[in-house]
């Protein structure tokens, strides 16, 4: 049985202890802090398959989207799981129309999808303003509360046997003469391993330039606002139209798009904002001023309550909006040759981090322990960006 | 988008004495609070229905002459105003009358002041318990008094004025119950030396007590309350040498208010968010910004003063909001650098004397360790959130030891107080569970804005420059 | 109450009542000095009231003219102010 290191003890690091340690493998989970403190705390929790365009993404997301719906069966620990549904919303008729053209395509793979126009938006959304003409009823839709996930999955794993170091912090990776990554580095020495799982989000691509290896990773900045409890007043997640179009666009411009979502204890989180920023996570009073007139534009009832507090996360972006899943070493039909073995990627989840957690372990577990890539890992071998 | 060259956040006298130096010397002053009049905890504003009722004290009536010299100083006052967020580059975020606005000052002066101490035990949170400031402001303020038969409790000087002005408005107080033992205040010993107006103040509570027949009792802590909807009794027992009750010891009295005050720590949020550097100082209070010689923190431009920078009450303050004021005045180019350091050279050996009286209340009336073993599993210790200390005790004992940590594996800190209440309290509780010192479990990470504002406020102060 | 406060003195609306008020007074005091001693419940139903008495605690929340979670410890009587308990 392999011993693996994963690198970062986020909902991706997380997911991969999880479904390696029951698959059999000897795990140890190095976190340069606590648990779930990178993006994972900085997250709206939700899973969505509705917002995502290509087929490839389509498809992950499905597949996971049912893994977390086992999960909150499985997992001894509570988070908040729910089969919220979402629903995305239209201002416009034009904009109606063209969500659901959308909305056709996705039934095609099988997604539950329901056009409404205003009469039926408003039943299912009393408090959504008057004037919007309508909305897509997405009723599979999840949601769950980010942090309560990767601590239930981290949990589950050491239950497993998995080993969780908090406060290690992996400082780069270390390979052998020939070439294969055969440990990392900390500032309390080496951690070997026969696979390394490289699960560190934004920080991956510092770690993986420690071998010259260059990972098209780039932090995306995103804010939430956090709202004083208004219990009762959405029932479902909400997105407004523009939301996917601000996730898949490469631009430079920052992007901001409601999403509102509620919590367990009737609080709202309000999103979403997109940038690229670097590694700054200062919360900008413009881009909460821009959530804040975009929430209550949709929901005029917002009026009666504060913002309590707001953050700012950084989202691992790849320039096709796919992840980096699989090993750094094999090219197509197992090609070659100079990329590091040993090291495997699970990263550059922008914005579905959440939502693609399972899927990515169940791929990284059944990659390692079958050698085999699994069919669905096509989409994201790493080997398309590294190859070249 | 306004300028100013002095914003002074915090209207209390630490922050009077700043603005209105300042002003004095030339400087354009901003001075912003978020309580309705300008006073700050300690002075009543002028037209407060219970002012009436409380002699000054000398302190009080130098705070009062600062006050008066507040209108005509064209000092810009703001008051009901929360300045909600703050960078290094002193831009700060105020909302007020309904209004967001971003003001940007040349230099900024903290005097944000200090909150009480809590220590949970049962029944905390019933309505009628309340810190002894709560009871102390009604009083002051409003001529109320906080019930009919109230106790008052914890540890330190300011049970004393609070009990006396309960009995001046109308109230039975039933006893002061202090948890230091009586050889406490021998402690102090030579550091009141030259604190002649707190040793006056003193001996005026003690006797204006003793005339009412209110005993004091030493070595006593509250540890329970009792009722319904509200405080019907409370339990006092007698503490052993590690301040825990012991058993056997309790006895209940029927009281329909509970007065509880465990000393004060600083109000550092703002500091926080600009990104100064803070430090773990009992001495001072708790955690404060890290000052230099003249009030200068880690960041260009912004000084911390009073309770904020140290908890040694009110003379101290507006000594400090002196200095800090003639320093402002320099910064901003209206006076010499020369007429600064002179002035700390004359106020050193009094700022000396206040610091070691401080910290000596800051460190002898401290709750002892084993109060904290007072809430029960089910006793609430995040008031916000409503989470207990069971579930706190889990979480440290599976290896949690950082405050903002704790606030991933439960809720504590996540509500609109952002853990201005449970901090403390939770930073004690890991201590002590863990054996660690206090300063190891740091501070929770606040997040703008430092309080609740209206999110219809945020929506609408939108500008074209702003983005998306 | 003073007899120079009855000139001045005005009522706010506590859940459709009216409360005695007077300038200067906080909303907790009012409310203290009408006998009201609940003014809210936590989601877990627990009654609270005022605490710190200064603003940080935020256990004293109300609605006022609307706007949810406002301190009524620090938030001055106004005639005509509609106060909500939750």
């Amino acid at each position: 049985m392999p011993d693996v290191v994963v690198v970062g003890g986020g909902i991706i690091g997380a997911a991969c202890a999880y479904y390696l340690s029951g698959a059999g493998a000897s795990v140890r989970v190095l976190e340069r802090r606590w648990v779930a403190n990178g993006t994972s705390r900085a997250c709206d929790g939700l899973i969505l398959v509705s917002d995502k365009p290509s087929p490839a993404e389509s498809i992950l997301a499905q597949t996971s989207a049912h893994l977390w719906a086992e999960l909150a069966d499985t997992l001894d620990q509570d988070f908040e799981y729910v089969r919220s549904g979402a629903i995305v919303l239209a201002e416009t008729a034009e904009e109606l129309a063209e969500a659901g053209r959308k909305a056709a395509r996705l039934q095609q793979s099988g997604i539950r999808a329901e056009v409404l126009h205003a009469a039926g938006l408003h039943a299912l959304e009393p408090n959504l303003a008057p004037d919007l003409a309508g909305g897509i009823y997405y009723p599979d839709e999840a949601q769950v509360d980010a942090r309560l996930a990767t601590v239930a999955l981290l949990q589950a794993a050491r239950r497993q046997g998995a080993v969780l170091q908090e406060g290690v912090e992996v400082t780069g990776l270390r390979q052998a003469a020939d070439g294969r990554v055969v440990a990392v580095t900390t500032q309390a020495g080496d951690v070997a391993g026969d696979v390394i799982v490289l699960a560190a989000g934004v920080w991956s691509e510092q770690i993986a330039a420690t071998i010259g290896l260059a990972l098209p990773v780039r932090p995306r900045k995103g804010h939430i606002l956090v709202t004083g409890r208004v219990p009762g007043l959405i029932r479902h997640p909400l997105l407004e139209g523009s939301y996917s179009a601000s996730v898949h666009t490469a631009a430079e411009e920052t992007q901001v798009a409601l999403v509102a979502e509620m919590t367990a204890g009737g609080t709202l989180l309000l999103g979403s904002s997109r940038e690229f920023a670097g590694f700054d996570r200062s919360v900008s009073e413009a881009i909460i001023r821009a959530i804040a007139a975009r929430a209550v534009r949709f929901l005029p009832a917002l009026a009666r309550t504060s913002v309590i507090r707001s953050y700012a996360g950084l989202r691992p972006w790849t320039p096709d909006h796919l992840p980096l899943i699989g090993p750094a070493g094999l090219g197509p039909a197992g090609g070659p040759a100079d990329l590091p073995t040993g090291l495997f990627l699970a990263t550059g989840h922008e914005g579905a981090g959440i939502g693609l957690a399972p899927v990515t372990g169940q791929i990284v577990a059944d990659w390692i322990m079958s050698g085999q890539m699994p069919a669905l890992a096509e989409s994201v071998r790493p080997g398309r960006f590294l190859e070249n | 988008m306004t300028r100013t060259e002095l914003a002074v956040i915090g209207a209390g006298p630490a922050g009077l004495a700043a603005a209105t130096t300042a002003a004095a010397h030339g400087v354009q002053v901003t001075l912003i609070d978020e309580l309705p009049a300008p006073g700050g905890q300690y002075l009543a504003p002028a037209g407060a229905p219970g002012r009436a009722h409380a002699p000054l004290s000398a302190a009080e009536r130098r705070g009062q002459a600062l006050l008066d010299v507040l209108t005509g100083s064209g000092i810009d006052v703001r008051a009901e105003t929360i300045v909600w967020n703050m960078a290094a580059d002193r831009r700060l975020q105020l909302y007020g009358a309904g209004q967001m606005e971003e003001l940007v000052a040349q230099v900024v002066i903290l005097a944000c002041g200090a909150r009480e101490v809590s220590v949970p035990f049962p029944g905390w949170t019933l309505p009628g318990v309340m810190t002894a400031g709560a009871a102390q402001l009604l009083a002051k303020r409003h001529g109320l008094a906080a019930g009919k038969r109230v106790l008052v409790a914890g540890s330190g000087p300011l049970l004393l004025p609070t009990a006396e002005r309960l009995a001046r408005v109308g109230a039975t107080v039933v006893a002061i119950v202090e948890s230091a033992p009586m050889t406490a205040w021998m402690r102090l010993g030579t550091t009141m030396w030259g604190h002649w107006d707190r040793v006056r103040e003193g001996i005026h509570y003690g006797w204006a007590l003793l005339r009412a027949g209110i005993p004091y009792r030493f070595g006593r802590a509250v540890t329970a309350a009792r009722g319904h909807d509200r405080i019907e009794s409370a339990t006092i027992a007698r503490l052993d040498a590690a301040g825990r009750p012991i058993p056997g010891s309790e006895t209940a009295v029927d009281v329909d208010a509970l007065c509880v005050s465990f000393g004060l720590t600083p109000n550092v949020e703002l500091a926080q968010l600009a990104g100064c550097e803070l430090v773990y100082e009992p001495q001072r209070g708790g955690w404060t910004p890290v000052v230099g010689g003249c009030c200068q923190t880690s960041l260009a431009g912004v000084l911390a003063i009073g309770d904020m920078g140290a908890v040694e009450g009110a003379a101290a303050g507006m000594l400090e909001g002196r200095l800090a004021g003639l320093q402002a005045a320099h910064l901003v180019g209206r006076l010499p650098v020369t007429a600064v350091t002179e002035a700390i050279t004359k106020d050193a050996a009094a700022r000396r004397r206040y610091h070691r009286f401080g910290a000596a209340l800051n460190t002898i009336f401290v709750p002892p360790d084993g109060l904290f073993s007072l809430a029960a599993d089910d006793t609430i210790v995040c008031r916000c959130e409503e989470v207990t200390a069971g579930e706190v005790r889990r979480v440290i004992a599976g290896g949690v030891t950082e405050l903002d940590s704790l606030k991933q594996w439960t809720r504590v800190g996540q509500g609109p107080c952002q853990g201005r209440t449970c901090g403390p309290i939770l930073a004690q509780m890991i201590a002590q569970q863990a054996g660690r010192p206090i300063a190891e479990s740091g501070v929770f990470h606040v997040r703008p804005p430092a309080k609740p504002v209206p999110l219809a406020a945020l929506a609408a102060s939108r500008g074209e420059r702003d983005v998306a | 109450m003073p007899a120079e406060a009855a000139h001045s003195g005005f009522t706010i609306e506590v859940d459709g009542r009216p409360v005695a008020a007077v300038p200067g007074q906080t909303v907790a005091a009012a409310l203290l000095g009408a006998g009201i001693t609940v003014f809210r419940h936590t989601p877990a139903g627990s009654p609270r009231a005022l605490y710190c008495g200064m603003g940080v605690c935020y256990d004293c929340l109300v609605t006022i003219d609307g706007l949810a979670d406002q301190r009524a410890c620090i938030t001055p009587v106004r005639p005509g102010m509609r106060v909500e308990l939750t």
